[in-house]
């Protein structure tokens, strides 16, 4: 019984060591407040003929990280940068009743990522968003408090319904991967030439997407022309990401590069290629590293 | 001794094992560690050991009675928003170790009986399936604790199936005394008369 009362004490002992290293370094770690990731997006809006936006699908998500146990959501948001968009903000997918499901979060251990959703309503002069940037973030919370916050950049750009009929490629399928690879195929609707690529952070990132046209990097295509007919395929995949330093790899990237492609009769169209998007895994390690780099703890 | 050992059976059976009809928990898990006191309690009065060694797992298991009818209570009320609290979320921890201080008191007790009684064969039996269990059930909570802290599906999956081991393994130690308690009061009633 000797050896047994031994291994009882000994179990209890270090039971409780664990338990309470545990509790003190929860206590140590825990954030003081959200900690939002960068977010570099091109993003999307249409305005229809009468000037208004047709915000339908074309919502963002900005992600934060929060303690796992905090209760208080994002409910409102304004932008500082463009006090005349409206928008609305909500920590649950639009068309989802809150009291019918939880906060969608990704908790791991103490820390959960969560997702405000924000969908542009209204801009007033909404021709002119094709400039708008915004790069801060006034957050409004279900207990009254706000913040404002360094968001990265979201940089939009404006399409109308006319122009998305004319577009010389005409999208037919898509393949994607959970860590973000995706691949388009298009239907080339008019022999064209592709003359340029624009992207507001394409050469930013340039080392960790691999984007290509048929299998060939974008660059070799400036010049090349498509005929009336054919099947060409984007795709974009993410390199390996452990090279980078945690705060890159936390930033959230959607990108859609626009294509400058001339027709045969020396006209100019553009066309936004498809989303182009970097996910990385959470883990709680890999939380707890970049909140150290942020310097939070 | 025997009919007491059946309600420890049935109380761990109950404390683990809970049934749900819809929202309702039909059988919560403080009921449980009630058959398993109520148990405890007619063992105290048929052995012949010192009584007071049933002093720690008694208040023990009266403690996780209490304590586990307020938590099933507070989680009722308030859903599952406050188990990620950090002192919250080491509740569970707390009701782990407890049960591992009474059940294993419970075995040492037992252990001692069978001394007293010069049932050889039930010490050394019994002894070594006590070890066992303070092994299932320590690394168990052991390593839901890590969890608690680092979040890991490996550390979660391995926590959870020696808990299930622990479990199960109490069960067979209980349900194994239950048979070995009787043949020993049948062969005592035989040498009496």
């Amino acid at each position: 019984m000797k050896v047994n009362n031994r291994l009882f004490l000994s179990t209890l002992g270090i039971i409780s060591t664990i338990a309470i290293i545990g509790l003190l370094f929860l206590s140590y770690i825990k954030l003081d407040e959200p900690l939002f990731f960068e977010h570099y997006y091109e993003q999307q809006v249409t305005v229809l003929s009468d000037g208004d936006l047709d915000s339908h699908g074309e919502e963002f998500e900005l992600k934060y990280l929060t303690n796992a146990f905090e209760d208080k959501t994002v409910i409102h948001v304004e932008f500082p940068e463009e006090p005349d968009l409206a928008v609305q903000a909500s920590e649950y997918p639009f068309g989802i009743s809150p009291s019918s499901t939880p906060t969608p979060e990704e908790t791991k251990g103490p820390y959960s990522v969560r997702t405000v959703y924000v969908q542009p309503l209204e801009l007033f002069g909404a021709e002119q968003f094709d400039q708008t940037t915004l790069t801060q973030v006034k957050l409004f919370f279900s207990d009254n408090s706000s913040m404002t916050v360094d968001i990265g950049e979201v940089n939009f750009y404006t399409v109308s319904p006319d122009q998305l009929d004319t577009e010389p490629l005409n999208y037919f399928s898509s393949t994607s991967t959970s860590e973000g690879d995706t691949s388009h195929f298009y239907e080339v609707k008019s022999e064209v030439t592709l003359t340029g690529i624009h992207s507001e952070h394409l050469d930013k990132y340039a080392d960790w997407i691999n984007f290509k046209i048929n299998d060939q990097p974008l660059e070799t295509w400036i010049g090349k022309t498509f005929q009336s007919g054919e099947t060409i395929s984007g795709s974009s995949e993410m390199v390996e990401n452990r090279s980078r330093n945690i705060l890159d790899r936390f930033t959230e990237i959607k990108l859609r590069p626009e294509l400058t492609l001339t027709d045969a009769e020396g006209q100019q169209h553009t066309s936004r290629t498809f989303e182009i998007e970097d996910r990385e895994a959470f883990t709680f390690f890999n939380l707890l590293e970049y909140v150290k780099a942020r310097g939070a703890l | 001794m025997s009919a007491a050992y059946k309600k420890l059976f049935w109380g761990v059976f109950f404390a683990n094992i809970q049934l749900h009809f819809g929202a309702i928990t039909i059988l919560p898990g403080f009921v449980g560690f009630l058959i398993a006191y109520s148990g405890l309690s007619d063992l105290d009065m048929e052995t012949e050991t010192a009584s007071k060694s049933f002093d720690l797992p008694q208040g023990t298991l009266l403690a996780l009675v209490i304590l586990t009818a307020i938590y099933s209570a507070f989680n009722l009320f308030t859903g599952s928003q406050y188990e990620t609290l950090p002192l919250v979320a080491f509740i569970p921890t707390l009701f782990s170790v407890m049960e591992l201080v009474a059940f294993h008191k419970i075995l040492e007790v037992s252990v001692t009986e069978f001394q007293a009684r010069d049932f050889i064969y039930g010490v050394e039996k019994y002894s070594r399936r006590d070890r066992i269990y303070i092994l299932l059930k320590g690394l168990s909570a052991l390593l839901l604790t890590l969890n608690l802290v680092f979040s890991s599906p490996v550390i979660l999956v391995a926590g959870t199936l020696l808990e299930v081991a622990a479990i199960i393994y109490l069960l067979v130690i209980f349900h194994s005394l239950k048979k070995d308690t009787e043949e020993m009061e049948i062969e005592y009633f035989t040498d009496l008369y």
